[in-house]
Formats: structure tokens, C-alpha cells, sequence
């Protein structure tokens, strides 16, 4: 059995993929975070063996008279980690009743408490299933994008300068260094991408861009950013890779002032046009030499074609959506991936 | 009527200003994502029900698609 560790919201291509493995003829079970974290479970541990039993209501498929649905560990074969728990239920509500000012702190360390342990439970069922074969894994889901950036510019690859301050009169002579009085740098997160809900507004962190007259009007001091020189680029370039093979697609987002800074920013009345991209066999041994270091079997990474011929390594998404190449370029992706579980899975009854 | 304020950084105390990266400040405001956002926290304990199956199931999304219903 494949069992696929996932989360119950915004994963369209993971049902994509449970679709072709069901196709193919392959047993597969999806377990969400959110099934450990708000419905009936238990772990039962007998010495070596494990056995996950779930509240049968939540399960589908389970037979009607049937209480508990049971999972043992051992009989899966191979796994596929995609996302586990996103925000917890305990960091959705308030935990203290009619909580005062004075009590922030109290709220704060039992949350984080709360967090910890939810997270020991993930970690537990990970662990135990440690000798099967898996795509993706938890431990390399989340990379550090200065840690990538280096090992990029390692395996060869043109990275952009980069820059991590506090210091607005450092940013201002980074950004002249770099890129001229009439340059700009951008900045994006450190870590990962987010997304603040606030009333009935979403606040998106995508990537921004600053010029000289930006930069002077943000305060003196500032916690930690990253920035980066702004490369004119002709086109960027998002290339999926799967154990060893790599599907790329050019993204014409540089002439939409909508999507220039970063195409996440669709344009859904004008969508960007979005083409199948043969990398230059160089570019393609470099992301390969890349992804065996960083240890990942999948991941989709981000490129641009800069305007002086050189293709710029930007960062890599080991767990990002793979539909948004897989479609606009007919690469079957979604088939693929189940095709890659399927096979591991016959692995790991070899072993 | 909405009185809050569009920019983000306007509700952070003084001390929570001096404790944001930079690009807390370019912050991407969008209502019609928060909508769709919020259908799929609304959609959520649907979608969840269908998600573990101890043999292989349609994904619940497609199980209720206007073909299934």
C-alpha cells in the first residue's frame, strides 16, 4: 500500500495523482494532518509493531458497523509526503477564557507547547515508517533558500547577489552596487512565502521590488531581510524535477507590469503565456548535480533567462504544486509522480 | 462598511513594526483570494471526510462535482 501523507485543503494535484494511482491499479490511502489533530485516533503499540486505528466515521470507505478503521505501519510499502499540517487547532483559537493583557505570556507558552507536541506525534509516525521507500520526506520538505542559493552557485549555476540586513544605508549601497542609481533590488521572504487573512483581505507576502526611493523611506533599522539585485529578465523558468528527470516550462510574465516582479501575482484576465522549455544541457547537469545534493527526488525550481543570456538560479520548491507545469506543457506529471510510487512501492516489497 | 485599515502594517503596535522583515511592508492585498481562501476553509471538513480510506477511494473533491451529485 502507498500511503500518502497530505493535508485536506488546496491539494488539487494530490487528488490528481490518487486518481492515476487508482488507475494504475495501485492501493493507496491518504492520511491528512488534520486526521491527527481534531478527529478519534489512536496509536496502539504492541513491542516493534504500530497499528494507527482512526475514528471510522472520518474514514470513507469503511464498513458501516465498524467503529474504528485500523492502519497497521507494516503494511505499507512506500510513501509520498506532499503537506501535513498547516496551522493546528490550537493556534486558531484562544485557549484562555476571556484572556487579559498580562496573560499573553501564558497564551504564548501554551501554544507553543500545544505545537510541540502536535508536532511529536507527526514525527513519531514518520519515523516509523523511516525504512520505506519515500518521495519527498518531511526532514527536506522545508530548504533554506540561503543554504540552496550557495550550494546552487556551487554546482555551477549564476545566482543573484544577495544581501541580509538590518541596515537601510547597507540596502541603499547594495542596491547602488548592484544595480545603478536607477536599479532596484527585491526582497522576499527568508523562509517561506505567506499569507496573513485579515477581515475579509488576504495579505500575500510575494516577491516586492525597491528602488533608491523606496529604500530611503523605509526606517533606519529593520528585522533581518533578504534582498536581492533585480536581473532583467527575458522570461523566467519553473522546471519540475522528478528522480532524475526534469520538466521545464518558460513563463512570459516580464511583459505584464502585473506579474513583472513575480508571476504568482496572476493575471487571470491575461494569463501569462506558459511553453514547454528544452534546458540547455548544461543548465539541465547543474539542477540534477543540484538536487542530488540537496538529496531531493522532486522539487520545482525556480529559474529566469536574464536579458544578458545567462540563466539565473532563483530557489527551489521541494513540495510545490507541479499542475501549474504539468498542464500548460501536456508533461502528464500527475501520472508520472503515481508511476514513481508505484514503482517504489514494488521496490520496497524487494528489498 | 469596512474601517479597517488596508495596510497590514498599520494594525502592528510600534514594537511589532520594529519586528517585521521589509517585506511585511509590500504586502500583496487581494479580497477576491481571501474569498476563495475562506471557501476552502469552509469546504474543508467535507473535502477531510473522504481523504482517509483504507482502500482507495474517488477523491472527495471529484465525489461531489456536479456529476456525482
Amino acid at each position: 500500500m502507498i500511503l500518502i501523507f497530505s493535508q485536506s485543503a488546496m491539494e488539487p494535484t494530490t487528488e490528481e495523482v490518487m486518481d492515476w494511482l487508482e488507475a494504475l491499479g495501485a492501493r493507496a490511502l491518504r492520511l491528512n494532518g488534520e486526521d491527527l489533530d481534531g478527529g478519534a485516533m489512536c496509536f496502539r503499540v504492541d513491542g516493534p509493531e504500530v497499528t494507527l486505528h482512526l475514528d471510522a466515521t472520518t474514514v470513507a470507505g469503511a464498513e458501516p458497523a465498524a467503529k474504528t478503521v485500523a492502519l497497521p505501519l507494516a503494511e505499507v510499502g512506500a510513501v509520498w509526503f506532499r503537506r501535513w499540517l498547516q496551522e493546528r487547532r490550537h493556534e486558531m483559537v484562544s485557549l484562555l477564557d476571556g484572556p487579559s493583557a498580562e496573560d499573553h505570556q501564558l497564551h504564548h507558552g501554551l501554544r507553543r507547547h500545544l505545537t510541540l507536541e502536535s508536532r511529536k506525534l507527526g514525527d513519531f509516525l514518520f519515523s516509523r515508517l523511516a525504512d520505506r521507500p519515500w518521495l519527498s520526506h518531511p526532514r527536506r520538505a522545508s530548504l533554506n533558500k540561503l543554504d540552496v542559493l550557495i550550494r546552487a552557485a556551487q554546482a555551477g549555476f549564476a545566482t543573484p547577489g544577495t544581501l541580509v540586513t538590518t541596515e537601510r544605508d547597507e540596502l541603499r549601497r547594495f542596491c547602488l552596487d548592484c544595480c545603478g542609481t536607477a536599479g532596484a533590488v527585491i526582497t522576499k521572504p527568508i523562509g517561506e512565502v505567506d499569507m496573513f487573512i485579515a477581515g475579509e483581505r488576504s495579505h500575500f507576502i510575494f516577491t516586492a521590488s525597491l528602488d533608491l526611493e523606496a529604500i530611503d523611506a523605509l526606517p533606519e533599522r529593520f528585522a533581518p531581510s533578504l534582498f536581492q539585485e533585480r536581473i532583467e529578465k527575458a522570461y523566467e523558468l519553473r522546471v519540475f524535477y522528478l528522480a532524475g528527470e526534469l520538466y521545464a516550462m518558460a513563463i512570459f510574465s516580464q511583459l505584464d507590469p502585473q506579474t513583472r516582479t513575480d508571476f504568482r501575482r496572476y493575471n487571470r484576465e491575461r494569463p501569462n503565456r506558459m511553453v514547454p522549455f528544452r534546458l540547455p544541457a548544461e543548465t539541465a547537469e547543474r539542477l540534477r548535480l543540484l538536487m542530488e545534493d540537496l538529496r531531493l527526488e522532486t522539487g520545482s525550481a525556480d529559474l529566469l533567462q536574464a536579458r544578458d543570456g545567462r540563466i539565473v538560479f532563483l530557489e527551489i520548491n521541494p513540495v510545490g504544486q507541479f499542475g501549474m507545469v504539468s498542464k500548460p506543457c501536456n508533461y502528464h506529471l500527475e501520472r508520472k509522480v503515481a508511476a514513481t510510487l508505484i514503482r517504489k512501492e514494488l521496490d520496497g516489497r524487494g528489498a | 462598511m469596512d474601517e479597517e485599515p488596508e495596510d497590514l502594517l498599520e494594525r502592528l503596535s510600534a514594537e511589532g513594526r520594529q519586528l517585521v522583515p521589509v517585506s511585511y511592508r509590500f504586502l500583496h492585498v487581494s479580497p477576491l483570494a481571501a474569498a476563495t481562501v475562506m471557501r476552502l476553509v469552509v469546504s474543508a471538513p467535507y473535502r477531510a471526510s473522504g481523504y482517509v480510506c483504507s482502500a482507495f477511494r474517488k477523491p472527495i473533491s471529484k465525489c461531489c462535482s456536479q456529476d456525482d451529485v
